[in-house]
């Protein structure tokens, strides 16, 4: 998780151009464009199809809700390997 | 409530007398008087109420809950008053708080029992919504042609169907993802419709207020704060309109007349549309830039308003205008003009449409998604917001309503389709330039945008007996070589 965490935040600062605190559990400010290649980098890097999920645009609006999103994912599918 | 965290900024001389008793006593008057312009008496409840949460936070949301109460009966009645005798003004006002009160009744019997619902029904719980409000309002146009008093009654039901049906659609999107024994009365203050208009929920539901809320002195302090800033500010702004209506269109303002002209300097919105060749080409462009600017400030007043009172509540939710004339670029200006507007648009259309194309490139999602949100959700919004014209009998004020609504959303998705697409090339190119542009370039750029936006108010304008034709006649008329 803590790789997921730096790869994140790597991310998240290219695309805000700012530094995105590591303690991210305040919402960020991300505009629409912003909030579409969040999208795009998870379903790209972790196969994530968000429209299985309950999501909604605020949960993506904070670094632990996109790490809760991808923890999930994971879970989800190791329970269905195992 | 938690004491204060020992941080130098905390100390500060400023915060430390705004937690003090005599400063929240301050906090208080300065929020009553500051919101007398906008709400005049009702603005009594609305500072008691902040006078409240400052020295007691943990009665902040029941605060809010009987405040919401209160002033949505308030608001009500002048919805159904017009041109109606006293007595009859009575039954209607009955009529129409009976109908609120059934609505949040059904509300809260809904989000109480859909958990036990069948998985399919409960998975569309928001198209069954819509599907019964757009039946309500179809019903309500069905009542008209029964009376004045029914036609009456059917505008101002009609007119309380958009004021629920968003917050309502947030409110049980945010219930279906809550544990049950979520505390309902505290929370159903984000449910009524007391503070905006036409439908909006600024703070969209609990959850998105529970993530702004201040939990402790020093949070409040902050968010009281800005409060004040908000009120402050807005008050300036709403001097900047009188200003700019005074000195424009020669209205009555706080200038003094020296500085008023005898007659106005450009035209109004409203003569141009009548007769635009009265006026040379430098007029028509100045009177639509003018139009622009006083467009601004009144929501940039209302705005603040809304938000700052949330602020002195201790919730400080986002800014709904951030300056939108800084924006370089037309997606930018939408986000900064309308921020809730945006956000309900991407809620409820623009994501979802997003989430579910994953097949297409990233290209076609996006400008999927964004006529889905500026072009179907807005207009959808729309209708349902001028459906009180419609119920009251104005169905040829309220086809040309929509019928330059059609046109406004046409032109708005097609210019945040071309900034998205542009937006989406620049980050996608590897060797983006991070440095600002230059002074004149922001300068050209913020002309070039607000322009853009100066013409697709032609299109937002709101007038008596203004048709396609007029508002097309007006567009041909703003060319140079007409």
């Amino acid at each position: 998780m803590t790789g997921d965490r730096e790869r994140l935040l790597e991310f998240l600062s290219s695309i805000t151009q700012s530094r995105v605190s590591p303690t991210g559990g305040a919402a960020m400010e991300l505009d629409s464009l912003a909030l579409l290649q969040v999208v795009t980098y998870l379903e790209q890097n972790y196969g994530i199809r968000l429209a299985d999920y309950d999501i909604e645009p605020d949960d993506l609006r904070s670094v632990d809700g996109i790490l809760s999103l991808i923890e999930r994912f994971t879970d989800a599918t190791s329970a269905g390997k195992s | 409530m938690q004491p204060a965290p020992a941080n130098p900024e905390a100390r500060s001389p400023v915060r430390l007398a705004a937690q003090s008793p005599l400063g929240r006593v301050w906090i208080t008057a300065f929020a009553g008087g500051a919101l007398y312009p906008a709400f005049g008496y009702t603005a009594a409840p609305i500072a008691a109420a902040i006078g409240l949460a400052s020295f007691r936070p943990a009665w902040r949301r029941s605060v809010l809950t009987l405040l919401a109460i209160l002033i949505c009966s308030w608001n009500l009645a002048p919805q159904v008053m017009i041109g109606v005798s006293r007595q009859a003004t009575k039954r209607l006002t009955l009529e129409a708080l009976g109908l609120a009160v059934v609505w949040m009744g059904l509300l809260l019997a809904w989000t109480r029992w859909s958990p036990r619902w069948p998985a399919r029904l409960a998975r569309h719980s928001l198209l069954l919504l819509h599907a019964m409000a757009i039946g309500l309002i179809v019903g309500i146009w069905v009542m008209h042609g029964g009376g004045v008093l029914v036609s009456l009654a059917a505008g101002g039901l009609s007119s309380m169907v958009s004021e629920f049906l968003w917050r309502s659609s947030y409110w049980i999107k945010w219930r279906s993802r809550q544990p049950a024994k979520v505390p309902v009365w505290s929370n159903l203050f984000a449910a009524i419709p007391f503070l905006g208009a036409g439908g909006v929920p600024f703070g969209k539901n609990p959850a998105y207020f529970a993530k702004y809320e201040a939990l402790d002195a020093d949070r409040l302090v902050s968010s009281q704060l800005e409060g004040i800033r908000l009120l402050a500010l807005a008050q300036v702004w709403r001097m900047a309109d009188a200003a700019l209506s005074g000195w424009l269109w020669a209205k009555p303002s706080w200038l003094p007349v020296w500085a008023v002209p005898r007659h106005p300097l450009v035209p109004t919105m409203e003569t141009m549309l009548h007769l635009p060749a009265l006026y040379s080409l430098g007029y028509r462009w100045a009177a639509l830039y003018g139009e622009l600017f006083h467009a601004i400030l009144i929501l940039a007043v209302f705005s603040h308003t809304i938000v700052g009172i949330f602020c002195l509540m201790g919730f400080q939710i986002p800014r709904n205008m951030k300056s939108p004339l800084l924006a370089g670029t037309i997606l930018d200006f939408w986000s900064r003009y309308y921020f809730y507007f945006k956000e309900l648009l991407m809620d409820f259309w623009f994501f979802p449409v997003f989430l579910r194309t994953s097949r297409l490139p990233v290209f076609w999602r996006t400008m999927l998604a964004t006529v889905a949100a500026a072009f179907v959700g807005n207009l959808y919004y729309h209708v349902v917001l001028y459906w009180p014209t419609m119920a009251a009998g104005g169905s040829a004020e309220f086809l040309s309503r929509i019928e330059a609504r059609v046109i406004y959303c046409a032109l708005l998705a097609a210019g945040l389709c071309g900034s998205f697409a542009r937006s989406l090339r620049r980050s996608q190119a590897k060797h983006r330039s991070a440095a600002a542009p230059s002074v004149p370039r922001r300068i050209f750029q913020g002309l070039v945008v607000s322009g853009f936006f100066a013409l697709l108010h032609v299109w937002n304008f709101l007038g008596a007996q203004i048709s396609v034709h007029d508002r097309l006649r007006l567009w041909e008329y703003l060319l140079p070589w007409r």
